[in-house]
C-alpha cells in the first residue's frame, strides 16, 4: 500500500514538474525584484565601446539613434535606449537625430523623450529632431543615408525639415558622426550595409540577447564600435552613466534565474543518467 | 510562353538593379539623382504596401467570419482591435495622443511583454527536460551553455572571475567564428540569388514560377 502511494506521489511529481519549475522560477525572479541583493555588475568591453565613443563626442557631432522598439522587445531594448539617450542628452552641443523603423517605435521614442524631459532640457529642431517612422526597411535606411531631405519633407511632428535649423547641416550619412541602432531584427545589418559600407559612418547596436551572436561577429571584425547586449548591457550602461534604472534592478533576478536554469540542467541530466542506468540493469 | 508584360518587368528590374549597383561604385551626379529617385520610390511603395497589408488582413478575416471558419471569434477580436486603433488614430490625429497611449500601454504592451516574458518559463522547462547530454556533442553544448550563462549573468563573476572568462572563450572562439561563417554563407547566397533575379533566372520575385 505504502509503495503504491509512493509511486503515485513520484508519478504526480513527475507529471507536475512544469508547475514546480514555474513556481521555482516565479519565486527566484520575485524575491530579488522585491528585495535586491545588489550583486556587482561587471562592465563588458562591448558596452564600454558605446559609452567611450559617446563620451568622446564633440559639440556639433551628430548621433543617429535608430529604433525598432515595440512592445514585444521593449523590456530588453527600451532600457538601453533610455540610458544611451540620457547620455547623449548630457553632451552639450551634440545633435540627435531620432529615426524609427517600425510602426510602434515612434510611441517609444516619444515616451523616452518625455521620460527624460528632453523637450525641456534641449531645444527641439536645434539639438534634436524626431524624424518618425520610415517605411521600406533597408531601402528606407538607404534613403536616409543617401539624402534625407529628398526622402522626407516633414518630421514626426509635422514640421518641415527645411525649417529645422539642425537639419540644415545634415543631409546624408557623411554628416552622421555615429549611428546606434536599437533592434531585435535584421535592420541592424541594414545600417551596416547602407551607412558603414558606403560612407564609413561608425555604427553600434543595442540588441536583444538572441540577436547578439550575429553582432559579435561584426564587433570582433572591427566593423561596429560597440554592442549593448540585452538587459545586461542596459544595466551596465545605467551604471556607467550613474543612473541606475529598471535594468540594473533586474540583474539580481536574472542572475538567480540563470542559476536556477543551471540547476535544472544538472538535475535533468542526473535523472536522465540514473534512469538510463536502471534501464540497462 | 513568357508574356510581354513579364518580359518588360524583367527589363525594368535589370535596369533598376544595374543603376543602383553602378551608383554604388561610380560617382556621377546624374546617376546619383536617378538612384536617389529610385530609392525614394521604393520607400513610397513600401508605405503603400503597409496599407495593402492592412486591407488584405481585413478582407481575409471578414471572409473567415462570414464563413464561420474555425476560430472566427478571434477574427472579430482582430477586426475590433484594428477598428478601435484606426479610429483613435484618425480622431486624435496622432499615435502618441493620450487616448492612443492609454490603449497601447494598458492592453498591447502588457500582453506583448507577457508573451515575451513567458519565454523565461519555457526555457526553464526546456532546461530540465531537453538539455540532455545524450552524446559528447550534446555534452559539449551543455557545458558551453552553462559557461555562457555564467558569463552573461553577474552571478558568474561573483562565484569566480574564471567562469565568465571561460564563457568568453566559448563566446568569442566558437560563437563569433561560427556566426561569421554563417554570415559569409548568407552573403554569398544572397549574392548568387540577386544575380539570378537580375538576370531573370529566378521567376519567383516577379511571379510566374508556376508557369
Amino acid at each position: 500500500m505504502r509503495s503504491e502511494q509512493k509511486l503515485s506521489l513520484s508519478k504526480s511529481l513527475g507529471r507536475a514538474y512544469r508547475q514546480i519549475i514555474y513556481l521555482l522560477l516565479f519565486i527566484s525572479l520575485s524575491i530579488p525584484l522585491i528585495k535586491p541583493i545588489g550583486l556587482p555588475v561587471p562592465i563588458h568591453e562591448t558596452t564600454l565601446g558605446v559609452y567611450n565613443t559617446i563620451e568622446a563626442l564633440e559639440p556639433g557631432d551628430v548621433v543617429v539613434m535608430a529604433s525598432n522598439i515595440g512592445a514585444a522587445i521593449a523590456s530588453e531594448v527600451y532600457p538601453q535606449y533610455i540610458a544611451v539617450l540620457e547620455h547623449v542628452l548630457r553632451k552639450d552641443g551634440v545633435k540627435i537625430l531620432l529615426v524609427d523603423h517600425s510602426t510602434e517605435a515612434p510611441i517609444w521614442t516619444e515616451k523616452a523623450l518625455e521620460e527624460l524631459n528632453a523637450y525641456e532640457r534641449k531645444s527641439y529642431g536645434e539639438d534634436f529632431v524626431h524624424i518618425g517612422f520610415i517605411p521600406g526597411g533597408e531601402s528606407g535606411i538607404a534613403g536616409i543615408c543617401r539624402d534625407i531631405h529628398s526622402l522626407i519633407q516633414v518630421d514626426y511632428h509635422g514640421y518641415s525639415l527645411s525649417e529645422l535649423p539642425m537639419m540644415a547641416e545634415i543631409r546624408d550619412a557623411t554628416d552622421f558622426t555615429i549611428v546606434i541602432d536599437f533592434s531585435a531584427s535584421a535592420d541592424t545589418q541594414f545600417w551596416l550595409n547602407q551607412a558603414y559600407a558606403p560612407y564609413g559612418t561608425r555604427v553600434a547596436f543595442g540588441l536583444t540577447a538572441v540577436k547578439v551572436p550575429d553582432a559579435v561577429a561584426y564587433y570582433t571584425a572591427g566593423q561596429i564600435f560597440g554592442i549593448i547586449e540585452s538587459l545586461k548591457g542596459a544595466a551596465e550602461y545605467e551604471i556607467l552613466i550613474k543612473r541606475p534604472g529598471i535594468a540594473a534592478k533586474g540583474m539580481d533576478a536574472q542572475s538567480i534565474a540563470h542559476l536556477l536554469y543551471i540547476g535544472l540542467i544538472v538535475v535533468g541530466n542526473i535523472i536522465f543518467f540514473v534512469s538510463k542506468t536502471q534501464r540497462k540493469r | 510562353m513568357v508574356s510581354i508584360w513579364r518580359r518588360a518587368a524583367e527589363v525594368i528590374l535589370f535596369i533598376v538593379a544595374v543603376t543602383m549597383l553602378v551608383d554604388f561604385v561610380v560617382e556621377m551626379d546624374m546617376l546619383q539623382n536617378v538612384a536617389t529617385d529610385l530609392n525614394r520610390w521604393a520607400t513610397i511603395i513600401a508605405a503603400f504596401a503597409l496599407g495593402l497589408g492592412a486591407y488584405s488582413l481585413l478582407t481575409r478575416h471578414i471572409r473567415i467570419i462570414s464563413r464561420k471558419s474555425e476560430g472566427w471569434p478571434y477574427s472579430i477580436a482582430m477586426i475590433g482591435t484594428m477598428t478601435v486603433f484606426l479610429l483613435t488614430g484618425f480622431i486624435t490625429r496622432s499615435i502618441t495622443s493620450d487616448q492612443y497611449n492609454w490603449i497601447y500601454s494598458t492592453i498591447i504592451q502588457p500582453i506583448s511583454s507577457t508573451m515575451y516574458g513567458m519565454n523565461a518559463f519555457f526555457i526553464a522547462s526546456a532546461s530540465y527536460r531537453a538539455f540532455r547530454a545524450r552524446n559528447w556533442e550534446a555534452a559539449l553544448l551543455l557545458v558551453a551553455a552553462i559557461f555562457i550563462m555564467l558569463k552573461n549573468a553577474p552571478i558568474g563573476g561573483v562565484i569566480s572571475p574564471t567562469l565568465p572568462a571561460i564563457g568568453k572563450v566559448f563566446w568569442d572562439l566558437a560563437g563569433a567564428t561560427g556566426m561569421r561563417g554563417i554570415l559569409i554563407g548568407i552573403g554569398i547566397g544572397t549574392l548568387a540569388l540577386s544575380l539570378r533575379i537580375i538576370l531573370a533566372q529566378e521567376k519567383t520575385p516577379l511571379g510566374g514560377a508556376e508557369e
